[in-house]
C-alpha cells in the first residue's frame, strides 16, 4: 500500500512513520504542507493508495487539501484519513463534507491506527471494482459487462452530493452517541428497485440510481446534509436534527425530477422508478445503540412506507 | 512525568519495540522544548503588548497543537494534556481571543502551567 502522509510537524511524522512501519506499511511518502502534497501527488509515477492528512496546517489546511485532491480524477475515490486533535462537530462535519473517508484523533493510538488503515485497505479493494465501473461509464460504452450486487452499497457515478456509505458510517461513529441526539436521518427508497434490477441490465440499474441521485440532489439543494447510497435501491441522508422541507413535498420533488427521464425509461421498456421518502429517524434516549444504527432505522422507515407496515428497525439488514 | 504509553502487541510489536522505534521522535520532541518555550514567551509578550492578540494567540495555539498531538504518545502525558487544554481554549473560542481579559484570566494561566511543565522536562 502506497501512502502519502501530510503533516507540518516533523515530530508527529516521526511518530507516524514508525507506527505505520510496525503495521508493515513502509511505503510512505511524506509532505510537510498542502502545496508539497499536491506537487507529490502530481509527480508520482504511480498513484498513492491511501492519503493521511493533518487537518490543521499553516497555509492550506487539511480540509482545503482534501477538496483539491477530490477534484483530481485519479484521487476521486482514494481513501483519505484525516488525522487531527480536533474533535469538535464542526471539524468532523467539514472533513467528511470535503470528502474525507475517515477521521483519526491525535494523540495517535496504534490500535486505532491499525483499524483505520485496515478500513482503508478494504476500501481500496472495493474501489478497484468501482474504478472499473466509473471508467466504463466515462467511456460511455453501450455494451458494458459490470457486476453489481443488488443489496450492496456502492458509490453512484456522478452523485456529487453523495459520500460513500462507509464514510457516512465513519462520520456517525466520530460524532458518537452524545452528539447523535442532535442528528437525524431519513431514507429515500426506490419502491420498484428490485423489479427494475431484474428487468434491466446491471448498467441500466446503475444508470437508474444515477437518475434518482440527480433528482435527490436537485430536491435537497438548500439542505445541509450528507447522503449515501445504502444498497437495495435505498439512499440515506443525515441531517442536523431537522429537515426544512416536508417529507411529502420532498418526495413529490424527487418523483417530479425523475419524471423528466420518463421518455427514456419508456423507450427502454423499463418501469419508472417510484420514490418513497421515510420519516425522520432519531436516536433513542433509552438505549445505547451503535450510532450507525440510525441509518438502518432511516432506511427501514422509508421501506415500510412501501410495504404498508413498519418493520422492526433493529432487524433491518 | 514521562514514560512511554503501552502499545500492546497487536501493532506488530510489544511495548519495548515501540519504545525503541519512537526514541528518535522522543529525542526530537525534547530537542524542541527550549525553542518552544522561547516562542511561547515571545508570543505571550506580543499578545500582552501587541495590536493583534488574536493572531498571536493563534500562533500559541499552533505550537500547543503540535505538543498535544504527540505528547501522550511519546510518554509526556501531562505536557500533552496541558497543551491540548490550551489549544482548545484558543481554537474553540476565537471570538473571545480579541478580548485581552480572556487572555489574562483564562489563556495565560493555562500557558503558564504548560511552561512550568515543559521547564520541568528540562530537568529530567
Amino acid at each position: 500500500m502506497k501512502i502519502l502522509a501530510v503533516d507540518d510537524d516533523p515530530v508527529f511524522l516521526g511518530v507516524l512513520l514508525p507506527m505505520l512501519g510496525a503495521l508493515g506499511k513502509a511505503n510512505v511518502t511524506i509532505a510537510r504542507s498542502g502545496d508539497e502534497a499536491l506537487f507529490k501527488l502530481a509527480d508520482a509515477a504511480e498513484a498513492f493508495d491511501c492519503l493521511l492528512f493533518d487537518l490543521q496546517m499553516p497555509g492550506m489546511s487539511g480540509i482545503q487539501l482534501c477538496n483539491h485532491v477530490r477534484n483530481l480524477p485519479v484521487y476521486r475515490r482514494t481513501p483519505i484519513v484525516m488525522i487531527t486533535a480536533m474533535t469538535g462537530k464542526r471539524f468532523i462535519d467539514d472533513a467528511f463534507a470535503a470528502g474525507a473517508t475517515d477521521y483519526i484523533t491525535k494523540p495517535l493510538d496504534p490500535i486505532d491506527l491499525k483499524a483505520r488503515i485496515g478500513m482503508a485497505e478494504r476500501l481500496l479493494k472495493e474501489r478497484s471494482i468501482t474504478a472499473s465501473l466509473e471508467k466504463k461509464f466515462d467511456q460511455r460504452s453501450d455494451i458494458i459487462a459490470i457486476d453489481v450486487d443488488f443489496d450492496s452499497p456502492f458509490p453512484i457515478p456522478g452523485f456529487e452530493r453523495g459520500v460513500e456509505y462507509l464514510a457516512l458510517e465513519n462520520y456517525l461513529l466520530m460524532l458518537g452517541n452524545k452528539r447523535m441526539y442532535s442528528t437525524a436521518a431519513f431514507g429515500i427508497s426506490v419502491k420498484n428497485a428490485h423489479l427494475f434490477f431484474k428487468k434491466s441490465s446491471p448498467l441500466g440499474f446503475v444508470n437508474m440510481l444515477g437518475d434518482v441521485a440527480s433528482a435527490i440532489s436537485d430536491a435537497v439543494k438548500s439542505e445541509q446534509m450528507m447522503m449515501a447510497y445504502a444498497g437495495a435501491g435505498n439512499f440515506v441522508a443525515v441531517v442536523s436534527n431537522n429537515l426544512s422541507t416536508e417529507r411529502v413535498e420532498l418526495e413529490a420533488m424527487i418523483q417530479s425530477g425523475i419524471e423528466d427521464f420518463a421518455s427514456f425509461y419508456a423507450a427502454d421498456r423499463l418501469p419508472l422508478p417510484q420514490i418513497k421518502v421515510g420519516d425522520l429517524a432519531r436516536t433513542s434516549f433509552f438505549g445505547l445503540f451503535n450510532p450507525t444504527s440510525i441509518l438502518d432505522h432511516a432506511v427501514n422507515l422509508a421501506q415500510s412506507r412501501q410495504d404498508g407496515k413498519p418493520k422492526p428497525w433493529w432487524s433491518a439488514a | 512525568m514521562t514514560g512511554l504509553q503501552y502499545f500492546g502487541g497487536s501493532a506488530g510489536g510489544g511495548a519495548n519495540d515501540m519504545t525503541a522505534v519512537l526514541e528518535p521522535a522522543r529525542a526530537m520532541f525534547r530537542g524542541l522544548i527550549v525553542e518552544r518555550i522561547m516562542a511561547f514567551e515571545a508570543y505571550r509578550k506580543l499578545v500582552q503588548h501587541g495590536e493583534n492578540p488574536q493572531d498571536e494567540m493563534a500562533k500559541i495555539a499552533d505550537i500547543a497543537h503540535k505538543i498535544s498531538g504527540v505528547g501522550a504518545t511519546l510518554g509526556f502525558f501531562r505536557t500533552g494534556q496541558l497543551a491540548g487544554v490550551l489549544d482548545r481554549a484558543i481554537t474553540e473560542n476565537l471570538a473571545k481571543c480579541a478580548d485581552p481579559e480572556y487572555f489574562r484570566l483564562i489563556v495565560d494561566p493555562m500557558l503558564e502551567a504548560l511552561l512550568i511543565e515543559m521547564e520541568s522536562l528540562l530537568d529530567d
